[in-house]
């Protein structure tokens, strides 16, 4: 898979192409948006997000917005192959060792062809359970990413051969053009777009950032559940429903590692378990029997720290348990269930923290 | 302010009182305010307790309020009404379990739960 090098005319293999005045990031998944004439790159917690699942972090430090609205100013202007090569000074040629591993897992996914692009020699950070996650993030992309698998594919899609007097520098032959324009005004259906009747209406987020932790929290929460009643498994950035709220909030994208953990669907006790060794974003480690009272109690460490009373699960999920064992409630006598589990056996307190799991959400029943 | 004397209210007014405090705690939760919750919470029971002490035990005029817009008040009121319609309570409390609408769904699972265990016996 290669892309022609527009501006050197070289080829060399490239996760971003310049094409129907939108940028896209292998293998479908778009970097600008247009409004009216106007080319313009998504906020740049959405570029980084999509480019650090393929790039990982070591393309952090790459000069990705400015090179993006270098591209997003050409492609407003018609300048496509222009656009492609300051896309190519962004100098974003080598996957991450993850990135690699999704990039071939999406291929034989999504039917598309994948890169030869060359990989870094760091060792592989996480493991299979965040690649399943990464995975499910592109499904909504599939459409596009079928619309445009020609352009990342050269021996699919005719250039323009070279001094001929009617090429248009840097865009595909004409045959081939309108798919996937269509494509980008109108982004498939995936997550986001869940076909049903309209539900509750989004809540009202704030356009820039509440000045305290706690408001900012507020707002999130209030994001992740009305999400995960319209039954979403994630939000995507530039797709659907996500698109109102990430257009005129962009300081959400700091947080939607702490939104798309809380639309996880319920997994198995193993699972959770597991995952307790794998940091991630948006999680944190839960105490099914909570550790503090379970030490005011004299539990022995071990018991408490032991992999069985240990669940990696959402950070948001986390809080809500921990509000439900902290305030009052009818079932206990107006007791919280902190204050009526205190004093039980360890085996009362295990009941009623595996119960919470199961009724959050977080834990298969 | 003068301190309300729930004894001096009707039937519908301590319905209209208890759907007020069911909606200033589903506000509460939402703001992370676990003390005003907890004080909601006491005013409820003690509006709960007013009707229940009417002759006749007034607690089933909270039935009505099983199709307030606000979930949390209808979590409320199903929970209240358990000892006087516990069929009806039940299936209020059942559809906020399956609803994903959260921290009311879990709350409400955990009712079913702990109703099933013989921890909440209500009365």
């Amino acid at each position: 898979m290669q892309i022609t090098n527009s501006a050197g005319g070289r080829e060399r293999p490239c996760t971003l192409a310049a094409y129907a005045d939108t940028v896209w990031l292998w293998p479908g998944v778009p970097l600008t948006e247009k409004r009216g004439r106007t080319v313009r790159p998504l906020p740049s917690g959405c570029v980084r997000f999509w480019i650090g699942r393929l790039h990982g972090f070591e393309a952090q430090h790459a000069p990705i917005e400015s090179a993006l609205a270098q591209a997003a100013d050409h492609l407003s202007a018609g300048r496509q192959a222009e656009a492609q090569a300051a896309l190519d000074a962004a100098k974003l040629d080598r996957l991450s060792p993850e990135g690699e591993v999704l990039m071939r897992a999406l291929a034989a996914r999504l039917g598309v062809a994948a890169s030869d692009m060359s990989v870094g020699t760091r060792s592989l950070p996480w493991g299979v359970g965040n690649l399943a996650a990464d995975l499910r993030l592109f499904d909504a992309f599939a459409g596009c990413a079928a619309a445009l698998e020609k352009i990342w594919d050269d021996s699919k899609h005719p250039r323009w051969p070279r001094g001929d007097p009617d090429s248009r520098g840097g865009r595909f032959s004409p045959s081939d053009g309108e798919v996937a324009a269509s494509s980008a005004r109108q982004p498939p259906p995936g997550i986001g777009h869940n076909g049903g009747p309209p539900l509750d209406e989004p809540p009202e987020i704030p356009e820039t950032a509440p000045s305290t932790a706690k408001l900012r929290n507020i707002a999130i929460k209030s994001i992740a559940r009305w999400a995960l009643k319209r039954g979403f498994e994630a939000l995507i950035p530039g797709i659907g429903e996500a698109l109102a709220f990430l257009d005129t909030a962009r300081w959400i994208y700091d947080n939607l590692p702490d939104i798309n953990a809380y639309l996880d669907k319920p997994r198995s006790l193993q699972d959770l378990r597991d995952a307790v060794d794998q940091p991630k974003e948006g999680y944190e480690v839960h105490h099914i029997v909570e550790q503090n009272p379970a030490r005011r109690e004299g539990f022995p460490e071990n018991q408490i720290e032991s992999r069985d009373n240990k669940v990696r699960i959402s950070k948001l999920k986390h809080w809500e348990i921990s509000g439900w064992y902290g305030t009052r409630n009818e079932e206990f006598n107006g007791a919280s269930p902190r204050d009526y589990l205190r004093g039980k056996d360890w085996q009362e307190k295990q009941r009623v923290g595996m119960m919470a799991l199961v009724k959050f959400g977080v834990l298969r029943p | 302010m003068r301190k309300l004397n729930l004894s001096d209210l009707t039937i519908d007014q301590l319905v209209a009182r208890f759907s007020e405090l069911g909606t200033e705690q589903d506000r509460a939760e939402r703001t992370d305010n676990p003390s005003k919750y907890d004080r909601l919470f006491w005013q409820m029971e003690a509006v709960k307790n007013e009707l229940k002490a009417r002759p006749g035990d007034s607690r089933s005029a909270l039935v009505k309020l099983y199709d307030h817009p606000n979930m949390q008040v209808r979590l409320k009121a199903a929970k209240a009404t358990l000892a006087v319609a516990p069929i009806a309570a039940r299936a209020v409390i059942e559809a906020i379990a399956d609803s994903r609408s959260y921290p009311q769904a879990g709350d409400a699972g955990m009712c079913l739960a702990n109703l099933d265990a013989g921890v909440f016996k209500p009365t």
